[in-house]
């Protein structure tokens, strides 16, 4: 069942797009059963749910507290540790502000791994204007923290760590429970921005012990438009968005029912699928990468020698003239974050990594989704090595 | 089932799911990508942002999408907040504005701004005359909304943009109960900021914008939220493509409504209900009545009942109380109490928005309702007193 629909979902892209989709993790297609659940939600059952007195208000009522139970039992949480926001940048926007608002008197310290996304930076940055002490952690070749830093950096006070579970652009996971053991024996939080582990491999924010943590339905095919916080029960946060006294009061704003609701469902989908999946990813991963390096001379794939999602490869490939990623005919992919490409800078995860400046805008990453095929992945292949051919 | 509850939240018009249904399906790119599927998105913000901009009478640079009214009032206030302060630190609001109007703006107070809220008048409308009084040249912001969201009653927005201006004051107007409904422009209003929410006009849930006059390069404060730098930095975060897609779709088809405003069906509703209400329940009070009001929005008093009880004895009908926001919480209507309302009476208040596809079966059926309700609450009321 399961493989029909992706099959389905993958024919019906190739005869609308007729070019390759290489950029699951910037966002995803949203399920057709989800965008069905939305549309339902949007015509019919659209009470708003703060209208108790009505059934279209119970009923949307009922729809969110689904949805909260499934991301929660997705994500190994406790649905009320479960709070939705517009999605993961708001998340991690209301994570760090609510937290350093409360401890800037007694640890006005924060500190980011190096290769955060700018939705954890900028927030960061902003504490630090705000005077706090901000720090970078930095990160080995491989993109992996450098933990002896961030032993070295906790011991003045601090209020909060936070390290991203796995990168967007590389790939790259890190040692979670070393940080968390660190962070806590210290006596500081942990945030980890999550957003791009839902439905590729398992995990359970219970387990990992993490105080915050951030998740995005866009990018596990869901609906753009919502994401949540994992708020560990007990934990104090102030509120950013005040009003109405929506999400026990931490996030005013009328509910996005039907988002809130898709959400859930494919949070679910993504959880009781991952092992599947995750396969998977592993498979066509593995192909990609040794019909590339097979290829291509003097390819590198960033962060291969770390424990990596599946899914996501960074090529670089240095020495080329001009730009590698134009040469790429039929296939979207991107040469990093999405949200960074607009400024056209190289990528500071790569530069954090010791990569040179040449090299990382040389570099291209492609993410695999559910949608792809052993097929296409031949033919990204085919077509990065055409296009470093052309540039040598 | 009857839905009358059009200020809490209204359908997706058909047009307007159509409209998104494409971008949750294949045109799913990132408009934050530099690549094809990310530029088909990005075309798509535009083509909204102008679809907004018309029905407000703005410019698309001056509309930044955000996930909805609450939030472009907290954008708002968060960043006057975050903003060193100067000498002008007064911040004048009305008194029955929204929730997401008045928690942001008690932040405030607690960090040494002076609030003031201007009172209103028993029918609901904001007292210029207070309002000459407390906007002086140490005001930095004066926020009053378009109409109110229990009572319909509009606000002089215009006049008190013109006090705020002739202060030096920015004026912001918390236009989500309007746009879509009434003429709403900008030039006119003459406000710096206005708030907009897409539910409230047949759109989807999760979306709503921030018009700044000018744009973005505009912002006098600090921008609150960090991130990927998306709708000119002031807020980051993947736009939420569909809805703003959906947003754009909804602000299209309302311009049809709001030319043929004088043709309208619902005002013509809207004068039998209350012809038949007054008949069903002489007691009855309406204090607003004669007020300029959103077309449609009635509320309604009954001494001596609950309209609670009442609401629990009508299934089939889905009315308001008061603000949905503060439903949850059996608390007093912080508008009925400003415009003088006992507890009794308020907690006696319901509220009746009609919306586009109401019709003329709809009151009749309604009507009797409510009355066989009425009876079983009084009846439930003196069995209880026994």
């Amino acid at each position: 069942m399961f493989g029909f629909v992706w099959l389905a979902k993958g024919l019906v892209f190739w005869f609308c797009a007729r070019m390759i989709y290489a950029d699951y993790n910037a966002t995803t297609p949203c399920l057709p059963e989800a965008a069905r659940l939305m549309t339902r939600m949007l015509c019919d059952d659209f009470g708003n749910p703060s209208n108790r007195a009505s059934l279209f208000g119970r009923t949307a009522r009922g729809a969110i507290d689904l949805g909260r139970e499934q991301v929660a039992r997705a994500v190994g949480a406790f649905a009320d540790e479960v709070i939705f926001t517009s999605g993961a940048t708001e998340a991690c926007n209301m994570a760090i502000f609510g937290v350093m608002e409360r401890l800037m008197r007694d640890r006005p310290r924060i500190l980011t791994s190096a290769i955060e996304h700018p939705a954890v930076c900028m927030p960061a940055e902003a504490c630090a204007s705000a005077g706090a002490e901000w720090i970078e952690i930095p990160v080995d070749g491989q993109g992996r923290l450098d933990l002896a830093a961030l032993s070295k950096e906790l011991e003045h006070p601090t209020a909060m760590v936070c390290v991203m579970a796995a990168n967007n652009e590389t790939g790259v996971m890190q040692d979670l429970p070393a940080v968390v053991k660190l962070a806590h024996d210290a006596g500081a939080l942990v945030f980890c921005d999550m957003t791009q582990l839902l439905g590729k491999v398992p995990f359970s924010v219970h387990t990992e012990q993490v105080d915050f943590a951030c998740f995005s339905a866009h990018k596990c095919y869901g609906p753009k438009g919502i994401g949540a916080l994992y708020k560990r029960r007990g934990l104090a946060l102030s509120p950013l968005l005040r009003g109405g006294g929506q999400e026990s009061g931490l996030r005013s704003g009328t509910e996005n029912v039907p988002a809130i609701a898709a959400f859930g469902l494919v949070a679910d989908l993504a959880a009781r699928e991952v092992n599947a999946r995750r396969a998977h990813l592993q498979k066509l991963t593995a192909q990609l990468e040794s019909e590339v390096c097979r290829q291509i001379p003097g390819v590198v794939v960033q962060s291969a020698k770390a424990e990596r999602i599946p899914g996501t490869s960074m090529f670089s490939c240095p020495g080329l003239r001009g730009k590698w990623l134009s040469q790429l005919s039929g296939i979207v992919a991107s040469s990093g974050s999405a949200c960074a490409s607009m400024q056209e800078k190289p990528s500071h995860v790569l530069q954090s990594m010791g990569v040179d400046d040449e090299t990382a805008a040389q570099s291209i990453r492609i993410s695999l989704g559910m949608p792809s095929t052993t097929g296409e992945v031949r033919q990204i292949s085919q077509a990065l090595a055409k296009g470093a051919e052309k540039l040598r | 089932m009857i839905y009358w509850d059009h200020n809490s939240t209204t359908p997706c018009a058909p047009e307007v799911i159509e409209a998104m249904k494409p971008y949750w399906d294949h045109e799913y790119g990132n408009p934050s990508s530099s690549h094809i599927m990310g530029r088909r998105a990005s075309t798509a913000i535009r083509k909204a942002r102008e679809q907004v901009a018309n029905l407000a009478n703005a410019l698309p640079s001056e509309i930044i999408f955000t996930s909805g009214a609450t939030e472009s009032n907290n954008l708002l206030f968060l960043g006057i907040l975050l903003t060193p302060k100067t000498d002008r630190n007064r911040i004048v609001v009305s008194s029955i504005e929204h929730k997401s109007i008045l928690e942001p703006v008690r932040l405030l107070a607690e960090h040494g701004f002076e609030v003031l809220k201007l009172p209103v008048s028993e029918c609901g409308v904001t007292d210029l005359n207070a309002a000459k009084e407390l906007i002086n040249g140490k005001t930095l912001l004066v926020s009053v909304q378009g109409a109110n969201n229990e009572l319909g009653t509009l606000q002089p927005v215009c006049q008190l943009a013109e006090i705020a201006h002739t202060n030096g004051a920015y004026f912001h107007t918390d236009a989500a109960q309007v746009l879509g409904k009434i003429s709403f422009n900008t030039e006119l209003f003459n406000c710096d900021f206005a708030s907009f929410s897409a539910h409230k006009m047949y759109g989807p849930k999760g979306i709503g914008a921030l018009f700044i006059r000018g744009g973005a390069k505009q912002w006098p404060w600090s921008r609150p939220f960090g991130g990927g730098g998306q709708e000119s930095g002031l807020r980051p975060g993947t736009q939420n493509v569909p809805g703003i897609v959906g947003f754009g779709m909804a602000c299209e088809i309302s311009q049809h409504y709001i030319t043929n405003q004088n043709n309208n069906p619902i005002h013509h509703l809207e004068k039998i209900l209350i012809q038949k209400l007054f008949e069903s329940f002489p007691t009855g009070h309406f204090v607003t009545r004669n007020t300029p009001r959103l077309p449609g929005v009635v509320a309604f008093s009954f001494p001596n009942i609950s309209a609670d009880l009442l609401m629990d004895n009508i299934k089939t009908l889905c009315i308001g109380k008061g603000s949905a926001c503060t439903n949850g919480a059996i608390s007093q209507s912080h508008v009925l109490n400003a415009i003088g309302y006992s507890h009794d009476f308020s907690r006696g208040t319901f509220r009746v928005s009609l919306g586009r596809e109401t019709d003329l079966n709809e009151i009749q059926e309604s009507i009797i309702l409510i009355q066989n309700a009425f009876h079983d609450v009084q009846r439930i009321s003196k069995q209880n007193e026994k």
